[in-house]
């Protein structure tokens, strides 16, 4: 989904989409619900208060190379 | 708060076409050119006169590209591209066709306006709200501060010194004509991050 699709799907400027991706923006409750709604996920699998980890992590646990490495 | 997407999707931080560091340069060089213009002024009042023709001529160039550099940051402050929060941004671009089959369903012109022009969403009336706020804090501060000078010019201290001609009132007035028409702009130009690319890179939906 191109950025352009989601801003037109959330009724909001593109350029929001990109300040909310970037997490430059916080959206409000109401969109957040919205972004959650566009994508079919719970609002915690789209927004974290901490940066989310890689999905190869997430799910088998592994750890990459670089990461291994720094500890 | 952060949007989930993949590790491996980066910004496009590299080829900003308006980064916060170009509007800002372009900012100072406004309220730069107008001392300078300013500066100028005083010079061709009290020193320019006695110069010979070439350095004269030289005098009105620099006060024609000062001039200049003005109107055009003036210009591009006010224009829409940089206006975030304050205009709707691109128009959707609508056909003649389209437009008049709108007319035909009998939408208002103000329908057919939103539809064209979309109203701003959240972010852009918030950033919108704390540049006015913002504004209206300088400006309080620009008008009191004025207000006191005079105040002290007029009563106390009569050495200060105290506008009383047209070419010592102009200048004035072209301040804060530059100021108040260019000040919320100026904010959000100011304190906007970068802008992010426009194709973007697209949200994957495995996510």
């Amino acid at each position: 989904m191109s950025r352009q699709q989601l801003a037109d799907a959330l009724g909001v400027n593109p350029q929001t989409v990109g300040y909310v991706e970037r997490g430059d923006y916080n959206p409000s409750l109401e969109l957040a619900l919205r972004i959650s709604e566009v994508f079919n996920l719970p609002i915690e699998a789209i927004f974290s208060r901490r940066p989310f980890k890689p999905l190869s992590e997430e799910l088998y646990g592994r750890r990459s190379p670089q990461e291994a490495e720094s500890g | 708060m952060t949007l989930s997407k993949s590790p491996d999707q980066t910004d496009a931080s590299g080829a900003r076409q308006d980064s916060q560091l170009w509007r800002r340069q372009r900012i100072v060089a406004m309220y730069a050119g107008y001392a300078a213009l300013y500066g100028e002024i005083l010079i061709h009042e009290h020193a320019a006169r006695s110069w010979p023709a070439w350095l004269q001529a030289s005098l009105w160039l620099l006060f024609a590209v000062t001039v200049l550099i003005i109107l055009l940051t003036w210009g591009w402050l006010l224009s829409g591209a940089v206006r975030y929060g304050f205009g709707p941004g691109k128009p959707r671009r609508t056909g003649l066709a389209a437009l008049r089959a709108l007319k035909a369903q009998g939408r208002s012109a103000s329908e057919v306006r939103a539809m064209v022009l979309p109203p701003p969403d959240e972010r852009q009336q918030a950033v919108r709200y704390r540049a006015q706020a913002i504004a209206y804090q300088v400006s309080a501060a620009v008008v009191i501060a004025g207000a006191l000078y005079g105040l002290l010019a007029g009563f106390f201290v009569p050495q200060l010194w105290l506008p009383h001609t047209p070419a010592d009132l102009v200048p004035i007035a072209g301040a804060l004509f530059l100021l108040y028409s260019t000040l919320p702009f100026a904010v959000v130009a100011w304190t906007e991050p970068d802008t992010p690319s426009q194709d973007g890179e697209g949200i994957n939906d495995d996510q």
